[in-house]
């Protein structure tokens, strides 16, 4: 009766790799580090003893890779045409900033992220919740989801065109599909990882079930939830940009599209550059709000 | 309130066929008895108090309240202390003291009162704000305790409370939680591994033999609670202990046969 022997991942086996789920307990960006379960606190720590030097390293070898670009080019073992240094890259991203079309491209992109997320998220959470709470439900659709996230999705962008057709549509509903599904995997992960136990105690101190649902199911899953809500941001940045790149004829996608397709390859890459370190700090922003929620996880003195 | 169990077969369908995992018990608790339950690994223990808990329906047979059958858990009468890491990790100390008599639907206010008056009777009152695993597991299991202590039970129900502790941490624990709950005046039905604890706490022990789970036998501890630790040096401590001992190890090399 115990429960933790008992407790089984059901149908959850077959999870391919790239859906971290409240289970494994990894932040998305990996800053907490491999934290296994509650009570093995150590490697965190030892983890983030390390931090400090490990930047170095990580800058050290970003400066490295930087300056190696930069003095192949110039020496002329890259050819700058179309490969520009990161000196042109840099000052391509001043130079755009001020261009109208980069600001509303970059508007377009981030309103279709926007709606993308919000509608992929609802969705995501309320599709996660039902599966992950009802049995019937989870064996009936869970494995179709699992299904789903292992075929490549871009096959049917072509679909997407026909259905949405070229402005803001397509970005939005192809977000909305790779974010909704990713969040959907998270919410069933994370509510498979509370323990049996706690719902017993739940059940034998007589709780409602919507009491079960605020005091279990909801503080339980929520680290799980949010870091899906991650990979929700994250999938949904990647339909948007990648429906824009090749079907739209809006937001940043559509323009690194056609500034690679008229050789302005330095402002092609400063505006993936830019928006690369948008995305990060963005992570690193959630990041900082996922570990303040899950501080229940967090090891001694956390 | 006696708590009564009366024919009482449960059977788990699997795979395969019928696990019998209790089967006809007969037992009464009478208010304020202390009755522990001892019995090899696998053998219905657990089965045994979830029954007498309402946690889950007897394939056969009764469980009673004064006359009343039993049909669902009501912490008021019969509290749980689980195996151990029940307490809700995403909740402070406090808050899981709160959270049985939320549950039980006592208002927020009421709650807050009522545990902080047992955190501090558990001796835990400095750690209110602070999570689980802050705590060390005897520690833990205290305010596992407190949590079911706040619904003022008439039974308490543990499985194993201690089973997850060292030797010594457990004695301690055991002396002092009994002591307490020997004052309370509470019925207390126990689960426990360990030949020392079944004696040293119980007006009764309830033998249980290896799967299906049948009492064996009944043993009467003479002695009253809340009883010094030299009762252990007793020879009424040591008889009943090496009889125990003796109806265990028949009761596993017969299973191992
Ligand atoms: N939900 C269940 N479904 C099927 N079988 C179960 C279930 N719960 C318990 N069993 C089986 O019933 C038997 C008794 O289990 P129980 O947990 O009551 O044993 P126990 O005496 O408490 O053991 P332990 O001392 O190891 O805790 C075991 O063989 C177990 O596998
Ligand atoms: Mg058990």
């Amino acid at each position: 009766m115990s429960g933790r022997e008992r407790h089984e991942a059901p149908g959850m086996d077959a999870r391919p790799h790239d859906a971290p789920t409240g289970r494994d307990r990894t932040s998305p960006l990996g800053g907490r580090g491999p934290a296994g379960s509650a009570r093995e606190g150590r490697p965190q720590r030892l983890f983030r003893r390390s931090n400090v030097s490990s930047a170095w390293i990580t800058f050290g070898l970003l400066g490295a890779v930087l300056g190696a670009w930069e003095t192949s080019v110039a020496v002329g073992a890259l050819d700058g045409r179309f490969l520009p240094p990161p000196s042109r890259v840099a000052s391509g991203i001043i130079a755009l900033s001020g261009e109208s079309a980069v600001r509303t491209a970059l508007a377009q992109t981030a309103y279709a992220l926007a709606v993308s997320f919000a509608i992929g998220t609802a969705v995501g959470l309320l599709i996660g919740m039902l599966l992950g709470m009802n049995r019937l439900l989870r064996d009936a659709f869970l494995p179709l989801v699992i299904q789903l996230l292992g075929i490549p999705k871009s096959v049917f962008l072509p679909l997407f065109i026909l259905a949405f057709g070229l402005g803001h549509g397509p970005g939005i509903a192809f977000g909305v599909l790779l974010s909704s599904i990713q969040v959907i995997i998270n919410v069933v992960g994370a509510i498979d990882s509370i323990d049996t136990v706690h719902y017993q105690v739940a059940r034998a101190y007589g709780a409602s079930r919507f009491s079960t649902f605020r005091n279990v199911i909801l503080p339980g899953a929520a680290p799980g939830i949010f870091a899906g809500m991650w990979h929700g941001i994250r999938n949904a940045f990647v339909g948007v940009v990648v429906a824009q790149l090749f079907v739209s004829s809006i937001g940043v996608g559509y323009l690194v599209r056609s500034y690679t397709a008229t050789f302005r390859i330095a402002d092609a890459l400063a505006l993936i550059f830019f928006v690369a370190f948008v995305v990060i700090l963005v992570g690193n922003a959630w990041g900082v709000l996922e570990r303040r929620i899950s501080r229940w996880r967090e090891p001694l003195g956390g | 309130m006696t708590l009564k169990v009366q024919d009482l077969d449960i059977i788990y369908p699997v795979d395969g066929g019928d696990l019998v995992a209790c089967q006809n018990i007969s037992l009464s608790v009478q208010p304020g008895e202390f009755v522990t339950v001892i019995g090899p690994s696998g053998c219905g223990k657990s089965t045994l108090l979830h029954a007498m808990g309402g946690m889950l329906r007897p394939t056969r047979g009764t469980v009673e309240a004064d006359g009343t059958v039993i049909t669902g858990p009501d912490p008021r009468k019969a509290a749980f202390v689980f195996q151990d890491y029940s307490l809700l990790p995403w909740k402070t100390v406090i808050q899981n003291v709160e959270i049985g008599l939320i549950f039980a639907g006592s208002t927020k206010k009421d709650a807050r009162r009522i545990a902080v008056e047992k955190l501090e009777r558990v001796g835990l009152a400095g750690y209110r704000d602070m999570y689980p695993r802050q705590l060390s597991g005897g520690m833990q299991q205290r305010v596992a305790v407190a949590r079911a202590l706040a619904l003022e039970p008439e039974y308490l129900l543990m499985d194993e409370p201690f089973g997850a502790l060292d030797e010594q941490t457990r004695r301690a624990l055991g002396v002092d939680l009994g002591e307490r709950l020997s004052k309370s005046g509470r019925g207390v039905v126990l689960i426990t591994h360990s030949l020392e604890e079944a004696v040293y706490w119980a007006d009764r022990v309830i033998v249980l033999s290896s799967r299906p789970g049948r009492i064996v036998k009944e043993i009467q501890v003479h002695g009253d609670r809340p009883r010094p630790l030299e009762f252990m040096t007793t020879e009424g401590f040591t008889e009943v202990r090496a009889e125990l001992f003796s109806l265990i190890e028949s009761g596993s090399s017969q299973e191992i046969a």
